[in-house]
């Protein structure tokens, strides 16, 4: 549990990192760092220069436009689940944010290093896939954007390239009628990580589902949207949902066949299986109560 | 006088790793074995040794008395030579300027190993005839001959896992060269075993070496045989390099190198007549004691102590058995071994009452001991409680209404189902090494009338240190804000017993109190020259006044002192106590080892979420047997956090070990202690009146160790409410039992 | 085995040098009090360059501004407790998982062992050597006090902390908010309800 030396650069600006990155070869960019240090403690990972964020001012605010939350990459948890705005527009992402760890962890920790680490359990992803939002990537040449939907690849793996750097995450405002609805499980209530979860979005329109989403996490090498699960629903009355007919027992089932999951410390893959049909049959009724109202 | 509590809550108390080092300390860092069973053929240290800032590397080669530690077996050495047999069992010592030159330079170390078959199954072991000492029966009556006149015989077989102690304050030792030897500050609940294995190890006789404890940052048990090694270590490092020296374990380190709670595989046979009377009953325990003796054959003797809880049962038979494995040493954990038998009892009481078709709580009542009763190893029972706390726990909180409130509630729904559990507790108190059971103090009262006290006890957070005081201040009638408690210290106080087997206020308080008492002899007869009174006997103190025959003088304790000194008084005493009456015979395994038992009865109730597997626990209603408290809030404290750590063990606290012996929970993430949600929903302690105690300082009882037994209840409950969720649910018996384990349970049949 | 004379013996913690080993014990009975002396820490001094490194760090603890250098991979608990000599911060995992090490930053409740010091540049940091007033106790640090929120004391120094910083968020927590405040805080002794307690008396005292 020692922390070998490196060589610590603190950018002032976007484009300093940018820079930054650039010149040195091996390198890592680090927000609040508390998945980096613990991977560096053990030794599972070194680099020779880490590039501090706490130093860039821009990348912390939370933006409102017509359609969209912009909320920038290093913000930490803390602030998320009190920003107001996000609270207005899209809540599920304040409350898939105080799931994370602890008040320490939360006051530190931001969303982009939680989406960068892309851990399978990662918290926000789940909510990030079911609200369709875009990534703002940023290096040296410029900037693109990308889809949540094609960001993830692997545990601990995303599309991002060398260079670059994940500056803003641009949330849809949630449409009217639209619910959603997080079940993480854990096996303790606090400092837990996730076993497995499940995050449903569902929209009504006229009593009846028009679009719904279903994203399972810790279960596959990344979060996903299990589409099986997710088209079942479409066409459905919402009582149904609300009363757990048939048709959600099945939308349950499908996403344990899309589902993946490994053995480990945390629970065996047998397990996490039943946890995840219990857990998406829940977040279906819960998210269409939430429709409804 | 600022007490601990205060230092606690600003921050000024110390822990060995706090304290100011000296210029010129020198960092040790340990290197030990990645394997878990394999032979040496070859280190390198040569790239080591360069390394920066690297003292010196130290082996068995430098070891100028015996490379040996075992304390009731000689059977572990300090530094492997030719074979390790558990993963962290030390194999050099690096010392450096800095932690982390230590820790760079002992990367740099080369062994190669030939891999050996690796155990770490009790039962495996037993088969290969790998023991840690021939099996050991406790038995009463003849069971042989009773199973034919029982009307029920259940068999089965019980597992409980181990436990890692996770004291806060991870192991840790600062060794100082002296002109005359070696001063330690160790952070053990053995200082006196530190000083006799550092002594054994360098070959220098014991009162060269000084082991100076302040405080612990928690125990357990963990530190009661288990801190000695590091103390033993820092020490030949500043022996041989002549410099001071200091060695704290990593968290991670500490995990994977120390023992924890044995896990116990037992195999029991239990019979009753069909109104319920336990006529036999016979036990198999399997113990895994890690790959060393450490204290597992006295941990293994408490079990069969233990095997009959509070249960008076004719004829039993119990069988223990020190199982040699591949794992770390596993080592005393509060309870020691009296949970682990406890838990196999009450699983074969369990399973009897699903058979018989009645409620087990019907047959643990029926059982209880009483007085008259002989424990079955032949301890006559006396001042029995466990009658008395069961019908003061119904009548407070009426044992029929809970059940019956469990019952509704399970036939009103489908997902959610409750389940009950009563657990009475009879624990024994007194080493059951009997020599152990013995203390001294040191008291000084200084010339402006404050009081310093030495004892052998070691203050780990159950307190001991401020029972102390409350008995002196009891004892001279002065303010608690007179009194302060030193250091444990092995040149104040020689010849210390462990801080252990919940004894450290019972023995330390007596000789702390006679001590007192000797001292205020001799002030009464400087008081009475001061008064003039004839007769001492008819003087008293309360509240720092001096009475003559029950009216207040105005001689008051500064003067009393005072005069006391210049009339050249001893002011000081140093007082010893024994604990009568106790001896257990080892040829015949027949005795009386314990000076009382400590008694008590829980209502646990829980809730399970039976479409998930995880539950909660709602209720823990206690009435336990404190004897009259010496300090409410402290016992509160101290019975809250055992049941929180019995829980613990019962339910979340599960250790990973892969097949080839590595440990897999070596973290706070993986490996999950009780957190503040692990807190029941309501928990009520009530004191049990009308309990004596003669053995305990103002009539008190221990209270460290029997508390934690409570939570061994929480397993039923949750069984029970599994059960009522599922009928037909197959009754297993295999701590912790996991919400995954829950969850498995309740639908074996389906695949997903 | 060989001896290598290179240890220059360097002593962790400059502040106390004293000669003769029965200073050891001196200090351990009569621990400094209160908020230890910090000072500005400079390279001139032979004996603290092992310990600082290159970079430039200023930021405030306890209220007083310290200047310094560090090496880059120094957490924020080492700069407290090994250069600034304020042990009251404890170090229990060192993987951010138990709370024994938290400190306020900026007035928010974080694990100092797993941030590293110099991204704490310009903040203020308080630990528990920075919540008495003069010779008072904090409301927080009175109130664990009276309801025995503790046992073995190791991890008191991090409940007070995240117990402060939840108070001055939220001064009328339910006893469920305050386990989601204390969630991040482990006592070994499990003190937890004493310690929820503690909390509970200390937000009435504050609000009365």
């Amino acid at each position: 549990m020692y922390l070998k030396d490196f060589n610590y650069l603190r950018p002032k600006s976007l484009t300093e990192a940018c820079n930054m990155l650039q010149q040195h070869n091996d390198c890592a960019l680090m927000a609040g760092g508390t998945d980096l240090l613990v991977e560096m403690k053990s030794g599972l990972r070194y680099h020779e220069n880490i590039i501090s964020l706490a130093g860039i001012k821009e990348l912390s605010e939370i933006e409102e436009s017509n359609d969209y939350i912009t909320i920038g990459a290093a913000t930490t948890h803390n602030v998320i689940v009190n920003s107001s705005l996000l609270k207005q527009h899209y809540p599920a992402l304040p409350e898939a944010s105080s799931n994370v760890g602890t008040a320490q962890v939360r006051n530190i920790a931001t969303i982009g290093g939680n989406i960068c680490t892309a851990a399978s359990c990662c918290d926000t992803a789940p909510v990030l896939l079911a609200s369709d939002c875009t990534l703002e990537l940023v290096d040296i040449n410029g900037s693109r954007e990308v889809s949540v939907n094609d960001f993830f690849i692997f545990h601990r793996k995303t599309t991002m390239k060398k260079g670059e750097i994940l500056t803003k995450i641009k949330v849809p405002k949630l449409k009217p009628g639209t619910g959603i609805s997080i079940q993480k499980f854990g096996l303790r209530n606090a400092v837990t990580i996730s076993v497995a979860s499940a995050v449903a979005l569902i929209t009504i329109n006229n009593g009846i589902c028009v679009d719904a989403k279903i994203v399972i996490g810790a279960v596959a090498p990344t979060p996903f949207v299990s589409e099986a699960a997710s088209k079942i629903l479409i066409g459905e009355k919402v009582q149904y949902l609300i009363n757990n007919y048939e048709v959600v027992d099945k939308a349950g089932d499908l996403a344990v066949a899309d589902s993946n999951p490994l053995s480990d410390i945390r629970g065996s893959a047998d397990y996490r299986k039943r946890l995840v049909k219990v857990l998406v049959k829940r977040s279906i009724k819960n998210a269409a109560i939430r429709a409804t109202n | 006088m600022k007490r601990d509590i205060e230092n606690h809550v600003t921050g000024i108390s110390k822990f060995v790793d706090d304290f100011p080092t000296l210029d010129g300390t020198l960092e040790a860092y340990l290197f030990y074995s990645e394997k878990a069973h394999a032979e040496i053929l070859n280190i390198d240290y040569a790239s080591a040794l360069k390394s920066e800032g690297v003292a010196d590397i130290l082996t068995a080669n430098d070891i100028p008395g015996e490379n040996q530690i075992g304390g009731i077996i000689k059977d572990e050495m300090l530094f492997a030579e030719h074979e390790v047999e558990f993963i962290g069992e030390p194999i050099a010592l690096v010392i450096a300027d800095t932690k982390e030159n230590a820790k760079k330079a002992s990367n740099k170390i080369v062994v190669e190993y030939k891999d050996l078959p690796v155990v770490t199954d009790p039962r495996e072991a037993y088969e290969k005839g790998l023991l840690i000492r021939p099996p050991q029966i406790f038995s009463g009556g003849d069971v042989d001959s009773a199973w034919s006149g029982c009307d029920v015989v259940v068999e089965g077989k019980v597992d409980s896992g181990g436990q890692e102690h996770l004291y806060l304050e991870t192991q840790a030792s600062y060794a100082v060269p002296t002109d005359s030897g070696l001063k330690i500050y160790s952070s053990t609940q053995s200082p006196t075993v530190v000083q006799r294995t550092i002594s054994n190890v360098l070959n220098i006789p014991m009162h060269r070496i000084e082991v100076d404890v302040l405080r612990l940052g928690g125990g357990f048990g963990g530190k009661e045989d288990q801190a000695t090694i590091w103390a033993v270590l820092s020490a030949l490092a500043a022996y041989k390099l002549n410099r001071p020296v200091k060695l704290v374990l990593s968290r991670m380190d500490d995990l994977k190198i120390t023992g924890k709670r044995h896990p116990y595989s037992s195999d029991y046979k239990i019979g009753l007549s069909k109104d319920g009377k336990i006529l036999a009953y016979e036990v198999t325990f399997y113990q895994n004691a890690g790959a060393f003796a450490d204290l597992s054959t006295a941990i293994l003797e408490r079990t069969l102590f233990h095997a009959a809880n509070c249960y008076a049962i004719p004829n039993v038979k119990a069988t223990g058995i020190s199982c040699k494995t591949n794992l770390p040493p596993n080592t005393a954990f509060r309870g020691f071994g009296g949970p682990q038998g406890m838990f196999v009892i009450e699983a074969a009481l369990h399973k009897a009452a699903d058979v018989m078709g009645i409620d087990v709580d019907i047959l643990q009542q029926k059982n209880l001991i009483a007085d008259n009763d002989v424990y079955f190893y032949g301890q006559k029972v006396e001042n029995a409680q466990a009658v008395n706390s069961w019908q003061t726990a119904d009548e407070k909180f009426n044992l029929d209404k809970l059940k019956k409130e469990v019952r509704n509630f399970n036939e009103q729904n489908e997902r959610f189902k409750k389940g009950f559990a009563v657990m009475p507790i009879s624990f024994g108190i007194s080493f059951t090494n009997s020599f152990l059971n013995q203390a001294s103090a040191l008291v000084h009262v200084y010339t402006d009338g404050s009081v310093g006290v030495s004892t052998a006890a070691v203050e780990m957070g159950q307190g001991v240190n401020e029972k102390i005081i409350e008995v002196c201040s009891r004892t001279f009638s002065i303010s608690k804000n007179r009194i302060k408690i030193e250091t444990t210290n092995t040149t104040r106080i020689a010849n210390t017993s462990p801080t252990a087997a919940s004894t450290g206020a019972d023995l330390n308080g007596n000789a702390a109190k006679i001590a007192c008492d000797n001292i205020l002899e001799r002030l009464k007869i400087i008081a009475a020259q001061e008064l003039n009174a004839k007769d001492s006997e008819k003087l008293s103190i309360e509240n720092e006044q001096v009475y003559l025959e029950g009216q207040e003088t105005d001689l008051g304790w500064d003067e009393l002192i005072q005069a006391a000194y210049l009339s050249r008084t001893n002011l000081s005493s140093h007082a010893y106590y024994a604990t009568p009456d106790i001896y257990f015979d080892r040829d015949k395994n027949i005795g009386s080892p314990f000076a009382y038992h400590v008694y008590g009865t829980s209502f646990i109730t829980v809730t399970v979420d039976c479409l998930l597997g995880i539950y909660k626990f709602d209720s823990v209603k206690i009435v336990h047997d404190f004897g009259k408290s010496l300090h409410r809030l402290i016992d509160l404290g101290q019975a809250e956090g055992a049941l929180a750590q019995g829980i613990g063990w019962m339910t979340m606290e599960e250790l990973v070990q892969s097949a080839n012996g590595e440990l897999k929970s070596n973290t706070l993430s993986t490996y999950k202690i009780p957190d503040i949600y692990s807190v029941p929903d309501e928990v009520i302690i009530e004191f049990l009146e009308n309990s004596e105690n003669r053995f305990g300082p103002f009539n008190s009882k221990a209270i460290g160790e029997p508390p934690f037994m409570y939570g061994i209840g929480v397993y039923f409950a949750i069984l029970n409410a599994m059960k009522s969720f599922d009928p037909n649910l197959e009754l297993f018996y295999n701590a912790p039992i996991t919400p995954e384990k829950v969850l498995l349970a309740l639908y074996p049949e389906v695949k997903v | 085995m060989g001896r290598n004379s290179k240890s220059k013996g360097l002593s962790r913690r400059q502040f106390i040098t004293r000669a003769g080993t029965g200073a050891v014990g001196s200090y351990v009975l009569f621990p400094a009090l209160g908020k230890a002396e910090t000072k500005n820490l400079s390279d001139n001094d032979p004996q603290q360059k092992y310990l600082l490194g290159d970079n430039p760090l200023s930021l405030s603890v306890n209220g007083k501004n310290i200047k310094t250098k560090v090496r880059g991979n120094t957490t924020l608990v080492e700069l407290l407790r090994d250069h600034l000599n304020l042990t009251g911060t404890k170090v229990a995992c060192n993987n951010g998982e138990c709370g024994s090490c938290s400190v306020l930053l900026d007035g928010k409740v974080v694990y100092s062992c797993h941030m590293l010091a110099l991204d704490a540049q310009g903040k203020s940091v308080t630990t528990v050597e920075g919540l008495m007033d003069g010779n008072k106790l904090s409301v927080v640090q009175q109130a664990f006090i009276e309801k025995d929120g503790l046992q073995c004391g190791f991890c008191t120094p991090g409940q007070v902390m995240a117990a402060t910083a939840l108070l001055s968020k939220n001064p009328h927590p339910t006893k469920d908010e305050v386990k989601e405040g204390m969630s991040g805080n482990f006592c070994r002794c499990g003190a937890y309800p004493k310690i929820i307690d503690s909390v509970l008396t200390a937000a009435e005292k504050l609000n009365s």
